[in-house]
């Protein structure tokens, strides 16, 4: 008896200790993760990618450049030092991560990888456009910035290129990428209804790809003059040649889908208000957008607010419709492209066609022919309506740094507005081929606004 | 002695005649165990190894063993009383038929030695035979703590045991380390063990799951899962530090093991004993807010202008956050915003035990109410727990015990809105402008949330922020609760087949489900979603842990002998996390998902990790003198790479009494033990990190709490993990541990002293990777971080009469902590508040290291740019005098940083565009001095908490100087000042010194806030001196309490907690944390609730 019960419990140790040997640490939820997919198709990474690119321009990069080309003004606490120009040392990791990392490049990457061995070279291409864009933002902010050893797997620390180089090799991938969406591409399945700004629509993938070259080759104008400005025309012929192909950020009211700028200044009440210099221009032409951009302030006036002042009379809060939570934000535009015409005509010499690009842009607002004479005042007249246009996007400040137009006064103190954002802390903390400090200005403008 | 001398010839006669007895009787052992003074020892245990007996005396000493018949044949057998606090004494018995009596008389034992000692995994030893240190702390110290949850009344209990109790927030989390940081990845709080099966004390914010990516510096407070349980329940707690104390543990031993013993029945009449305790908690420390200055602002002009939005103002008029208008005009009424949060919160607790048994059958039966309010105005802090427990045991066979435990508690939490968050209720209170009357916080006529920036809301405004919430708003109308039903158990088995093996057996497990709710309202400030938020999530935590050892002891000689243990054991622990977000209240309640306009992607998270061990482990004692161990524990776990799953973790340890060698010499070295340990524990990495992934349910956001989830107008979006996959292997510590315990002047003294050195290598941690890599971090195995210390122990006791008693002691503990390596980067930064100040691991500083802004000064190398733009190095415009002070830079208005920042002029300091490290949060020493007196039925005990060193993170006082309520803006405001005489004295150079500057509203929000990236002024002491506990007590005994209560005593004690802070700190309290016990990040002050000290009443009953 005593027998039985000492084999009967020693048995059963032993029985548990079997139990544990074998595959006990290895299995479903031990060795896989139970949360995650391990794959992904074409069309969820394009959402997502797509989805990343208006975070980014929206967010707080985009909302920066705006506060500080004074079409916003930062009116409170780190907003208000925003507009004066105090940034931290890793303010803009966040943009930095999202375009090189997850959703941003090392993702179009994969996608084009998936696509080609596919057979999918449409979907390529849009990932190529994408790319371009995503590098080409990085390049307009940060100057010389990895590409060539960009998202490599084999490269820790990628030497950042030139940023001449970047935007040579920017025009050879948007070229590849116009050759790869208009090859023939039998059984293979384009991009459809996901897309959530073209739904598949190749031809305006296409002629997006053909603006975003012939604004890269205006950023490299100051630098190389006629040749890009002639460059630019010949991409900008191919561009987006009305507002129907407008590559607007989907929104919707789901609050997974909100308007970044209806996020932002529905939670940092008053950092964001309306800037000074484009409220005054606006005001002083009788601009119609004067109430498109802006809304008046508690006391029914409006008024904007000068770089980094916190001051005590209320500025205009930015406007309902651009605050609305379904807004589609304009990422690249049917008249940014005519007026990259504009510009590009105007300084070949030919006025006729940079006149009449820049009254289809203002007719489109509501305004009449544009005034004056050529040459240089057509120039004025051109850059400050790119100015007013292209509300909220990043290349007002591009177009600033190389026209100076409008003319803004820096912040109280400064001599200058910035010209660049210094490398962000965080990829300097893992890349040692990342410098500190940096240039005040990048290679494409050299020459300071006065 | 004369006495037992004569109960011993006393049995020895009765053996003698009872050998001669014929029949077959069973064997009675009875007696009564004493002190040495005579008085009944109660709960003493009475064994007899060799036959696996044993049972405990009752209060009044007496004890009795039932030996059934046929066992006793005439041997001699071993028999030892043992009662904590007296030395155990050992008789030899001839084991003959019919009654026996054997009377024990207990020597004190202030040394504890003989005593046993649980070391994990099912083994124990004896105090004397540690080759480490211990560190135990019993039930008394526990309840004289007075605090709720176990962690905090483990402050100040042990050197370097370091309780961190961020905030006074009933049912707040609280977080221990131990021995410095040695980890990286993970919190570092040490494993929790109770009655040998490993439990959850995890934290989790509510706040996390939110979807703006904030996690636990906003929303609010959270419990740690072992404040679950009833800290009565409790009857002692070990602490194994080091790395060989806790290598039975293996693979989860890196930060350390806690193991709690929980209570158990005694044999004997049925004990009752009730607790009733009501403490009565306050906020005793406040910031300093100015009441002169109104609401309004300075232009870059310098006119003063007075917010018109104030009452009377527009309607839906947003008003400035600042305070930086005009001086009031005399007689307008101002508030006290820094106090007027805050009322007198009260806790009560009522404990009921049962206990007692018979000689084969034990039990312990306890239920317990916990009532907690908080020290905030409104319903929205409070805490209550209900818990009871079961234990029991009986023994089935002579030599064959089976036991079971089971704890069930419920614990209620609702929090209050905290931290860096516009709903906080004190960022509100304390920006307010002096002049706002807070209380009002609905507006009369419309019924709607107002604020001080929102003063006037229209009945539409209920989709309108508040800029900031209301603080009585935020205390009232938001609801945030984490309600947690939580279940531990074990059965055990013990089975000793014969005399010198033994086998144990613990199948134990834990189960918590916890419902969480965070409903904001609408007009909430903090969302993106002005029109509230619900977010609700139930998290379900799940292990079973098995473990089975055998032990076999044997004896070679008189003076050679030991033990072997093997064991297995089996651990799987699972974590669901099942929960949803909706944005946008349709009607303003109820909180549920179903009243949104939308919802995020669902929270579905599921994890699930085991962990499958084998150790071994031998002890050899020589001549009873020097204690040998070794030990090894094969351990793997399913988180590491395939091919990198198992591994080895081996420890050695010796003690030796060298005294039994020495002599005591004389009484004055009554007692002396060297030691010396080694061992090599790990740190598990978080499950998944081996596997490549895509984030389903994932957003994009900037950082502002403003995102896009991936998916979009129904289409599904997926992205790449942010961090790259690895083959993590274990992160390894090895600690070499060697000290020295003695007795001293005849035992009325002991002093311990450690000193340790420890080593983490392969550190598991998210590296940061270069971003233009595709990855922003790796799970790597990536750092090597050290750790070196020395801990002394000193307690005396002056006078040990029999009804008096006096004794001290006293705790000092050193911990140097230094990243050694780091692969890759210079930095890993690990927690802070977003933007500000940075908590990070740096190669060749503390773990911890503050990371932040600082001034530009001399002898550091900056560059600043002249008037023409043209670089100029600091250091040549300084000179070499204050290049070696790092004396501040005062400019004269040409130069500016080379971060564009322009700098506010002539007489000023400038920016410094770089981050660089400014301190240490760790203090430099750690010590504590305990006082207890004894005298008749009174007794007095008092605890001193003192810490040296270390910094705290102030972004409080840093952000009230931007906005203008704080008491140093009020005072400097406007004023003319010379930088380094009568503002920031110190060294000064450059061209500016000497230069008068005026401290305006410009100057004060981009050079003197924390909103601006400076962040070096508001760092300060974190050094204090705590009067932890204070407790009076008088127990009455006999008299009126026997004769009409019925009773055997009634306890009546006082006591205060926390009472009184000594500190250069001022903020809240140098102990405060932004993060709770969720980061490894300490040290910073952000709108933090406040710590709280409590007055004590409490009686038991006891029968």
């Amino acid at each position: 008896m005593r027998k039985h019960f000492a084999t009967a419990v020693i048995g059963f140790g032993v029985a548990l200790g079997i139990t544990g040997c074998g595959d006990f640490l290895t299995g479903p939820k031990l060795s896989d993760n139970p949360n995650r997919p391990i794959a992904a198709t074409n069309a969820n990474l394009l959402v997502a990618s797509q989805t990343n690119l208006s975070s980014v321009i929206e967010g707080h990069l985009g909302r920066s450049i705006c506060v500080w080309m004074q079409q916003c003004a930062g009116t409170q606490l780190q907003y208000a030092s925003l507009g004066q120009y105090i940034v931290g040392d890793d303010d803009y990791f966040i943009a930095w991560s999202q375009i090189y990392g997850p959703g941003g490049l090392v993702d179009l990457r994969l996608l084009q990888r998936q696509a080609l061995a596919t057979g999918d070279s449409a979907y390529a291409g849009v990932a190529e456009v994408l790319e371009a864009w995503y590098v080409g933002l990085a390049a307009d902010v940060w100057g010389d910035v990895p590409y060539s050893q960009a998202v490599d797997s084999t490269i820790p620390t990628p030497v950042p290129d030139p940023q001449e180089q970047v935007y040579a090799a920017l025009q050879t991938t948007l070229d590849e990428a116009i050759a790869s969406m208009n090859a023939s591409n039998p059984g293979g399945s384009p991009p459809g209804i996901e897309d959530l700004v073209y739904e598949g629509d190749l031809a305006k993938w296409t002629a997006l790809a053909y603006t975003l070259k012939a604004r890269y080759y205006l950023h490299t104008a100051e630098r190389l003059g006629a040749p890009a400005y002639a460059a630019a025309l010949a991409a900008a012929t191919n561009g987006i040649a009305d507002p129907e192909g407008d590559y607007l950020a989907y929104h919707s009211e789901a609050s997974t889908e909100r308007n970044l700028y209806f996020q932002f200044t529905g939670q940092w009440v008053d950092y964001l208000s309306a800037g000074k210099a484009l409220l005054d221009l606006l005001q002083s032409t009788g601009d119609p957008r004067l109430s498109e951009y802006f809304d008046p302030n508690a006391d029914g006036d409006f008024v904007g607010a000068d770089p980094g002042d916190d001051i005590g009379v209320s500025p205009s809060p930015l406007s309902a419709t651009r605050l609305d939570a379904s807004f589609r934000q304009p990422l690249a535009t049917w008249a940014e492209n005519a007026l990259i015409v504009a510009e590009a005509a105007n300084q070949a010499g030919d006025d006729l066609t940079a006149r009449a690009n820049l009254d289809a842009v203002r007719a489109d607002a509501g305004l009449g022919p544009v005034g004056g004479g050529g040459g240089a005042a057509l120039l004025q007249a051109i850059m400050t309506e790119k100015y007013i246009r292209l509300f909220q996007s990043p290349e007002a400040w591009n177009d600033y740094k190389r026209t100076c137009i409008p003319p803004l006064v820096p912040a109280s103190g400064s001599s200058f507005i910035p010209g660049r954002f210094v490398y962000p802390l965080s990829e300097r903390n893992a890349n040692t081929s990342i410098p500190g400090g940096g240039p005040l200005q990048n290679w494409n403008d050299p020459n300071v606004c006065p | 002695m004369l006495n037992s001398r004569r109960v011993l010839i006393t049995v020895a006669a009765l053996l003698s005649l009872a050998g001669s007895a014929a029949a077959q009787q069973p064997t009675t052992l009875t007696g009564h165990v004493n002190r040495d003074d005579g008085t009944p020892v109660g709960g003493a245990t009475v064994a007899i190894p060799a036959l696996g007996l044993g049972t405990t005396s009752r209060p009044n000493g007496s004890y009795g063993l039932l030996l059934p018949s046929g066992q006793a044949q005439g041997q001699t057998v071993t028999v030892t009383a043992r009662a904590i606090g007296f030395k155990p004494q050992t008789v030899q018995v001839a084991l003959i038929e019919g009654p026996l009596v054997q009377d024990f008389a207990l020597a004190a034992n202030p040394l504890q030695l003989g005593e046993l000692v649980v070391t994990g995994a099912g083994t124990v030893t004896e105090v004397e035979k540690l080759g480490s240190v211990r560190n135990s702390v019993d039930s008394s110290l526990i309840s004289r703590s007075n605090e709720s949850n176990i962690v905090t009344a483990l402050s100040a209990k042990a050197p370097n045991v370091e309780v961190l109790s961020p905030s006074g927030d009933p049912g707040a989390s609280s977080s221990i380390r131990i021995r410095g940081a040695n980890t990286l990845g993970s919190t570092g709080e040490p494993l929790f063990v109770v009655d040998g099966v490993p439990i959850d004390n995890s934290t989790v914010t509510t706040t996390t799951f939110d979807g703006t990516g904030f996690g636990g510096q906003q929303g609010t407070a959270a419990p740690n899962r072992a404040s679950d349980i009833n800290p009565a329940d409790i009857e002692s707690v070990e602490i194994l530090k080091g790395a060989a104390a806790g290598s039975i543990y293996g693979a989860r031993a890196g930060q350390g093991v806690i193991l709690i013993t929980t209570k158990r029945g005694h044999a004997g009449a049925t004990s009752y004993s009730l607790n009733s305790s009501l403490s009565v908690n306050d906020v005793h420390r406040f910031p300093e807010l100015q009441r002169v200055y109104g609401q309004g602002d300075e232009d870059s002009l310098g006119v003063i202008t007075a917010e018109t939005c104030v009452v009377g103002g527009a309607i839906d008029c947003e008003g400035t956050s600042d305070s930086w208008g005009p001086a009031l005009a005399p007689g307008t009424p101002t508030f006290d915003h820094a106090r007027e949060m805050f009322r007198t919160g009260v806790m009560t607790d009522n404990t009921l035990t049962i206990s007692g048994g018979n000689d084969r059958t034990l039990f312990y039966l306890s239920g317990s109410y916990n009532n907690q309010t908080g020290t905030f105005v409104g319903p929205q802090n409070s805490y209550k727990r209900y818990s009871f427990r079961l234990k029991g045991s009986h023994r089935v066979r002579d030599n064959f015990t089976v036991g079971g435990n089971v704890a069930y508690s419920n614990a209620d939490g609702r929090f209050i809105q905290k931290g860096s968050n516009f709903s906080g209720v004190l960022l509100g209170a304390w920006r307010t402008a002096p002049q706002f009357d807070n209380r009002t916080y609905l507006d009369p006529t419309t019924g709607l949330h107002r604020s001080y920036r929102f003063p006037n809301p229209s009945a539409s405004s209920f989709g309108s922020s508040r800029g900031y919430d209301n603080p009585f708003f935020t205390a009232n109308v938001p609801v945030s609760s984490a309600i947690a039903d939580r279940v531990f158990g074990n059965v055990s088995l013990e089975y000793v087949p014969l005399a010198w093996l033994r086998f144990n057996y613990t199948l134990g497990v834990d189960y918590s489900g916890d419902d969480r709710l965070q409903g904001q309202p609408q007009t909430s400030s903090n969302i993106p979603d002005p029109l509230g938020q619900v977010v609700k999530v139930n998290l379900v935590n799940q292990s079973v842990d098995h473990n089975l050892t055998g032990t076999a002891t044997y004896k070679l000689s008189p003076s050679l002998g030991g033990s072997f243990t093997l064991g297995q054991n089996l651990n799987t622990r699972s974590l669901r996390q099942l929960g949803g977000v909706g944005n946008g209240l349709l009607a303003p309640e109820p909180f549920t998902l179903t009243n949104t306009a939308s919802q995020l992607p669902p929270i579905d998270n599921e994890t699930k990790v085991r962990i499958e061990g084998y150790f071994g482990q031998g002890t050899l004692d020589i001549a009873d003198q020097l204690f040998l161990k070794a030990g090894l524990r094969y351990d793997g776990a399913s988180t590491f790479a395939q091919d990198k799953l198992r591994s080895w973790y081996p420890s050695a340890s010796a003690a030796w009494q060298f005294t039994k060698q020495t002599g005591t010499m004389g009484g004055n070295l009554t007692y002396g033990k060297l030691r010396a340990a080694y061992g090599e524990v790990g740190t598990q990495p978080n499950p998944y990190l081996t596997v490549f992934t895509f984030l389903s349910g994932g957003t994009f956001g900037d950082g502002w709490g403003d995102n896009l989830t991936a998916s979009q107008n129904g289409f599904g979006g997926l992205f790449s993990d942010t961090t790259r996959a690895t083959q993590l292997k274990p992160e390894r510590t090895r600690e070499l541990e060697l000290g020295a315990d003695f007795g001293l002047f005849n035992d009325l003294a002991d002093l311990s002293f450690t000193w340790y050195h420890r080593t983490s290598k392969d550190v598991i941690l998210t590296l940061p990777v270069a971003a233009s890599t595709g990855f922003i971090n790796a799970a790597t195995n990536g750092a090597e971080i050290r750790n070196a210390g020395t801990e002394w122990a000193l307690n005396i006791r002056p006078i040990t009469k029999r009804d008096f008693s006096w004794d001290l002691g006293f705790l000092f503990s050193t911990n140097r902590n230094r990243v050694v390596s780091l692969a890759g980067p210079q930095f890993v930064s690990y927690g802070g508040v977003g933007g500000f100040a940075l908590s990070v691991a740096e190669v060749g500083q503390p773990v911890g290291a503050f990371r932040d802004y600082d001034y530009i000064r001399c002898g550091r190398g900056i560059t600043v740019l002249d008037a023409a733009s043209t670089e100029v190095n600091v250091d040549d415009l300084c000179g070499a005098a204050a290049n070696s002070q790092h004396a501040l830079f005062i400019n004269d208005g040409t130069y500016q940083n080379t971060g564009f920042d322009p700098g506010a002029g002539a007489g000023y300091p400038l920016l410094e565009p770089e981050s660089r490290i400014i301190g240490d949060p760790n203090p430099k020493w750690t010590g504590s001095i305990r006082s207890g007196l004894r005298f008749g039925k009174i007794s007095v005990s008092g605890l001193l908490d003192i810490r040296h060193g270390g910094l705290v993170y102030n972004g409080t006082r840093g952000a009230l100087n931007a906005i203008g309520t704080s008491k140093e803006s009020g005072d400097l405001r406007g004023k003319s000042v010379v930088f380094g005489q009568d503002f920031l004295p110190g060294a000064v150079a450059g061209p500016g010194v000497g230069t008068s500057a005026v401290l305006d509203q410009n100057w004060f929000q981009n050079y003197y806030s924390t909103f601006t990236f400076l962040g070096q002024p508001f760092y300060e002491s974190a050094s204090f001196v705590k009067l932890r506990e204070v407790s009076v007590g008088y127990s009455f005994t006999g008299g009126f309490v026997s004769r009409s209560l019925g009773l055997s005593s009634m306890d009546v004690r006082v006591a205060g907690r926390n009472l009184a802070v000594w500190t250069p700190y001022t903020g809240v309290d140098p102990e405060t944390n932004l993060t709770g016990a969720d980061t490894g990040a300490r040290g910073i002050e952000w709108f933090n609730n406040p710590q709280t000290r409590s007055f004590v009443f409490s009686v038991t009953l006891n029968r």
